[in-house]
């Protein structure tokens, strides 16, 4: 009978949960004809604007937006872990408006997923960045667009989080696509940047910052300015390591740079990559810069420093 | 860290961006059940064409189209910027019709984004080109069929613009299906070519042109890359890599006339077309690791290595 006491052990816990968890829903809904005012953002009675949704989802949920419109009107806080998607066939917006970011995740463990969305500036108030992390376990954007922010697509700082892009595109975006700071340990897979410095993959003094990029074009438009793939180890202790697979790299003043300075130690890692048309195809400051002996670097300007031969197995 | 500096710059300088004109809101709608009477243009009131769209759109900012229909009963000239999608689920057309081309961008510095579009001919009143770019600063395409013009379908030239296109099929056009011309870099990336001219980047006055096409697939045509260049000065580069080329009569071309610079650039490709390549005057870079599956070449690789 031992199962049928732990389960009602189980029973007569959840029964002892505070009230506010129990208002709280698995998933609540979003559409451009629902109201804020509607208790609990029901699928029969959806809220209109993303905090309404978050504050009425139980931690762990989802938010499912059912149809097409923008969903909020300033920085959206997320604090609590939370997938958040557009049905498909829809597709919701999130504006960077009033010169802040669209998003913001700033709280210890939390588990935050982004399917199907569009972050954009809004052109009439603008704001800064897409997504701003400092806080967390993970951010997971799939299939999703950054358009014509003013600073990165997606920002995340001084947190060890998981961060995965999958299926995206990354245009007109004032900084980098992806800048991951003191930390995070980042995918890239399947995703484009235009007119957009790529990934930044950046370790301050005693960080670890890792970035893999795979399958994804980088194309800035300009060999005199922007970076492609750019790891970056500053500081004692500074340790960045990036990963470049079956990516083309074209149009930038630096396409693959890794750079160890004040000390630290940075690290790149490229294969059956194509570096073509930039700057510098690759630029090697003090960085172990390591090559598979299969990547197509050809017609930069230069390249600066010396490849690291490592065999394939 | 010296780029982060120049972003910083750049940041500062976008903050100092004068106000557009406030009436024009940041998004704009259109529908199949729209009308263009309809100010603004919002989503609870669509408009029905994109012309009404664009005007009502502030400079920089996205017209979303809510369900499947044609948009356009002619050129659509778009003079700002602005990101153009079809919601998921639906599909929007927007047709060359009454002998020109589909879509016109010519003003300086617009940054145009494309996303889940048909651009077809219309069989009744046929049109040329898809989408003619002679000015502005960057055209992205994303997850578009191109089908049936008569003409090019993406005509890019006499500007710098950046180009990509992504995810997308051309198939049955009538020239080529991307020709960038003096000036533009393009970057193409998974998208599939069936019974086109190819792509060209091509240079005949003084400028730099380039092209990467890598992840694709080009079948069915009389080129399936071509770097052209025609006059001193007119640099054109192609990057053609990881890309299956397959019964196209010059699979990989690359010729020089009148002391031009063209110079492709081919790695982990498969070709099986009538010509594995073509070399006129041009060069082709090989990385050694393409495979070339006819007997027929006219001309000499030029071997780099892979590093």
């Amino acid at each position: 009978m031992k199962k049928s006491v732990s389960s009602m052990a189980l029973v007569a816990a959840f029964l002892l949960l505070p009230l506010a968890a129990q208002a709280q829903a698995f998933r609540t809904y979003l559409a451009s004809y629902g109201n804020d005012a509607n208790a609990g953002c029901s699928v029969a009675a959806p809220c209109r604007l993303l905090p309404a949704a978050l504050n009425a989802v139980l931690d762990g949920g989802e938010v499912w937006i059912l149809d097409s419109a923008n969903y909020n009107s300033g920085t959206v806080n997320i604090t609590k872990s939370v997938s958040i998607l557009a049905v498909p066939g829809q597709i919701a917006s999130i504006v960077a408006v009033g010169g802040t970011e669209a998003v913001n995740i700033s709280t210890p463990g939390v588990k935050v997923a982004l399917r199907n969305v569009v972050v954009a500036k809004n052109a009439n108030n603008p704001g800064t960045n897409g997504i701003v992390m400092t806080n967390g376990a993970s951010l997971i954007v799939e299939d999703s667009v950054f358009a014509n922010l003013a600073s990165n697509g997606i920002y995340v700082a001084n947190v060890s989080a998981n961060v995965h892009v999958k299926n995206s595109v990354f245009r007109n975006i004032g900084q980098y696509g992806l800048w991951l700071q003191a930390g995070p340990n980042g995918d890239v897979v399947n995703s484009q940047f235009l007119q957009t410095q790529g990934i930044l993959i950046y370790a301050t003094a005693g960080t670890t910052t890792t970035g893999n990029v795979t399958d994804s074009t980088i194309s800035f438009g300009d060999k005199s300015f922007g970076e492609g793939v750019y790891s970056a180890a500053s500081g004692a202790g500074a340790v960045s390591k990036a990963f470049v697979t079956r990516t083309t790299v074209h149009g930038t003043q630096w396409g693959l740079d890794c750079e160890s300075l004040s000390g630290g130690a940075a690290f790149m890692t490229v294969s059956y990559t194509t570096s073509v048309g930039n700057g510098h195809g690759f630029y090697n400051a003090g960085c172990t810069l390591r090559s598979l002996g299969n990547n197509h670097i050809s017609d930069n300007t230069d390249t600066v420093g010396a490849l690291t031969p490592t065999a394939l197995q | 860290m010296k780029n982060l500096l120049s972003s910083v710059a750049l940041l500062a300088a976008a903050a100092l961006l004068p106000f557009a004109s406030q009436a024009q809101s940041f998004r704009t709608y259109l529908a199949s059940y729209g009308s263009d009477a309809n100010a603004g243009c919002t989503v609870t009131a669509p408009c029905r064409l994109l012309p009404a769209a664009l005007n009502a759109v502030l400079d920089g900012g996205e017209i979303w189209i809510l369900d499947s229909a044609n948009y356009n009963a002619g050129t659509v000239n778009i003079t700002k910027s602005v990101s153009i999608l079809a919601v998921p689920g639906q599909i929007a057309s927007v047709v060359a019709v009454g002998g020109t081309e589909a879509i016109n961008i010519s003003t300086s510095g617009v940054k145009v984004a494309l996303r889940n579009i048909v651009i077809p001919k219309n069989a009744n009143n046929p049109g040329s080109n898809g989408i003619v770019m002679t000015n502005g600063s960057l055209l992205s395409i994303e997850d578009c069929l191109f089908a049936n013009l008569a003409a090019v379908a993406v005509y890019v030239h006499d500007t710098t613009a950046n180009v990509q296109v992504k995810n997308s099929v051309f198939r049955n056009i009538g020239s080529f299906a991307i020709q960038v011309q003096n000036g533009p870099t393009a970057v193409i990336a998974n998208s599939q070519f069936l019974t086109t001219e190819g792509l060209v980047a091509y240079g005949t006055a003084v400028s730099t042109t380039s092209l990467t096409v890598s992840e694709s697939t080009i079948s069915n045509g009389s080129e399936g890359v071509w770097a052209y260049s025609t006059v001193a000065g007119a640099v054109v580069r192609a990057y053609v890599m990881h890309n299956t080329i397959h019964a196209i009569r010059y699979s990989l071309e690359s010729d020089v006339t009148g002391g031009g610079n063209a110079a492709m650039f081919a790695g982990g490709n498969k070709v099986a077309g009538i010509y594995n390549w073509w070399i006129s005057g041009g060069l082709i870079y090989s990385y050694g690791n393409n495979e070339f599956a006819s007997p027929n070449a006219s001309g000499t690789l030029t071997p780099v290595s892979r590093q």
